[in-house]
């Protein structure tokens, strides 16, 4: 895997979280303790529990970044179930349970890069989404995975909004999605996935903007047809199906070059976006010959 | 009410509208109180206070008008206090960028930094032209030279407006419904005025 992140390499919540402290206690009286500690500007360490669970985009529960620790508490997770249906040849209603069976939770510690130029690092808990497929039985015509998230306003307070068409919707091409990077995450810091998150089961795509990795799946469709995807509905010209991390494409609006680590320091946490957000090695070749500029 | 709003001094306008709130946000974002990235937050809240500032700069004449209470006397710090946002705002964009070439090629490349710089240049003639020297240097063209703070207020609704990742966000409606307001206020005053003064 491309420039990864080595266990050895992070240091434990515990110990960044005291690190955290001191910095905001200095802070408060001293400009100098702004300036990050070396190993902070680095960009390696996992952001702590309470950046990764207090500060995201899920619109389905309002557009400000505390929003969804906010008001994400009200969804009901329990009882869950996915549909997985298409081009399947164990199509049907799985409940969680099944979805799970037989699946070893590793934890993989990912770079998250949002469109908006922003980045974490987030050290998940989850199976490869291939897992999953394969269980389903992929049949020969199946070319691409569609995801829809949950569809509740009354639970989901930013669904009454048409901000975006809902349920929001995503979708991979399938060897994107057998790829051993994709993951289904079922938590973070090894704790069962905060609501916020996109409890109870959630898309993790590294090398693509945050907004691929979609929230609280409750259907699965393999077909032979590119799916729409939310974000691409709403804004075709800045939003496109591959969405792939990419210092060198900018967004209409403004610059994907540099991304401000989130947690990283008030004015010196600005980093070079790297390609595919660092996992080039491991995915370059699934774009071989694409002009990523056309199919952004 | 017009001796107190006469009688206010200068240095509570700035210290309730700007030194407070200001500082107010520093200490929430140093003391983590704004989540984990403050500076999102701190440049969001500059741009908006510059903008409702700015609104109620421009009603200073309509409810002087209208309702006959004349905020005249703190016009000048008003704006000021605006472009002081304005100021900030920039500033705080300036070292989240981190370098000024990555500033000059923003400015150039996305249209709603170059609106907002040039907002920037209209507040910046705005705010020298404001003290007594200028208004009796300028003499009548004065008035025109400070007609720029029309332009000035929609320019900066556009370049927050162009900035959104969506549009479904309630306050730059409600800012584009007051400056209109303001326009059409002014403007049916004007009206009335030219009907009165045809009859006499």
């Amino acid at each position: 895997m491309g420039k990864p992140i080595k266990s050895s390499e992070i240091t434990p919540e515990a110990v960044y979280m005291s690190r955290r402290t001191l910095m905001a206690g200095m802070g408060a009286g001293l400009l100098a303790p702004l300036a990050p500690l070396p190993a902070l500007a680095q960009g390696l360490e996992p952001n702590s529990f309470e950046d990764i669970t207090s500060y995201n985009n899920f619109y389905e529960f309002g557009l400000g970044k505390s929003d969804p620790q906010r008001y994400a508490g009200q969804m009901t997770t329990s009882p869950w179930s996915v549909v997985i249906d298409g081009l399947v040849d164990n199509p049907g209603e799985w409940t969680l349970e099944r979805v799970l069976a037989g699946k070893t939770i590793e934890e993989r510690i990912y770079r998250l890069r949002c469109v908006e130029a922003w980045s974490m690092v987030v050290p998940w808990n989850g199976f490869e989404l291939k897992d999953l497929l394969l269980e389903a039985g992929i049949q020969s015509s199946a070319r691409y995975v569609a995801f829809e998230t949950l569809y509740r306003p009354s639970e989901m307070p930013g669904q009454s909004s048409s901000v975006l068409e809902w349920p929001y919707v995503e979708g991979l091409r399938l060897d994107e999605a057998i790829h051993p990077l994709t993951l289904l995450a079922t938590g973070l810091y090894g704790r069962t996935l905060p609501n916020q998150n996109g409890a109870p089961l959630r898309l993790v795509v590294p090398w693509k903007y945050g907004f691929k990795s979609i929230k609280s799946i409750v259907r699965i469709t393999l077909t032979d047809t590119q799916p729409p995807t939310a974000w691409s509905i709403s804004a075709p010209s800045e939003y496109g199906f591959y969405a792939n991390v990419n210092p060198r494409v900018d967004h209409p609006r403004w610059s994907q070059a540099t991304e401000r680590r989130i947690g990283g320091g008030l004015f010196s946490s600005r980093q070079d976006t790297m390609m595919f957000n660092g996992y080039e090695e491991d995915v370059a070749g699934l774009y071989a010959g694409m002009d990523l500029r056309q199919f952004y | 009410m017009s001796s107190f709003i006469r009688s206010t001094p200068m240095m509570a306008l700035w210290g309730i509208l700007f030194f407070l709130p200001a500082g107010w946000y520093a200490f929430l974002g140093l003391s983590g109180g704004l989540g984990p990235d403050p500076v999102e937050i701190w440049h969001h809240m500059s741009g908006q206070w510059a903008i409702w500032v700015l609104i109620a700069t421009m009603a200073v004449t309509p409810v002087r008008l209208w309702a006959g209470i004349s905020f005249m006397s703190w016009r000048r710090h008003l704006g000021l206090i605006s472009a002081a946002y304005a100021l900030t705002h920039l500033v705080l964009w300036g070292l989240d960028q981190g370098a000024f070439s990555r500033m000059a090629s923003e400015i150039i490349k996305r249209p709603h930094i170059t609106v907002g710089m040039v907002a920037v240049i209209i507040y910046l003639m705005l705010s020298v032209t404001s003290n007594r020297a200028s208004i009796k240097r300028l003499g009548r063209s004065w008035q025109k030279v400070h007609w720029w703070i029309h332009p000035l207020a929609a320019l900066v609704v556009v370049h927050h407006v162009w900035s959104l990742k969506t549009i479904y966000e309630p306050e730059w409606i409600i800012q584009l419904v007051l400056i209109v307001g303001i326009w059409v206020s002014k403007w049916m005053y004007t009206m009335r005025r030219r009907v009165t003064l045809s009859k006499s």
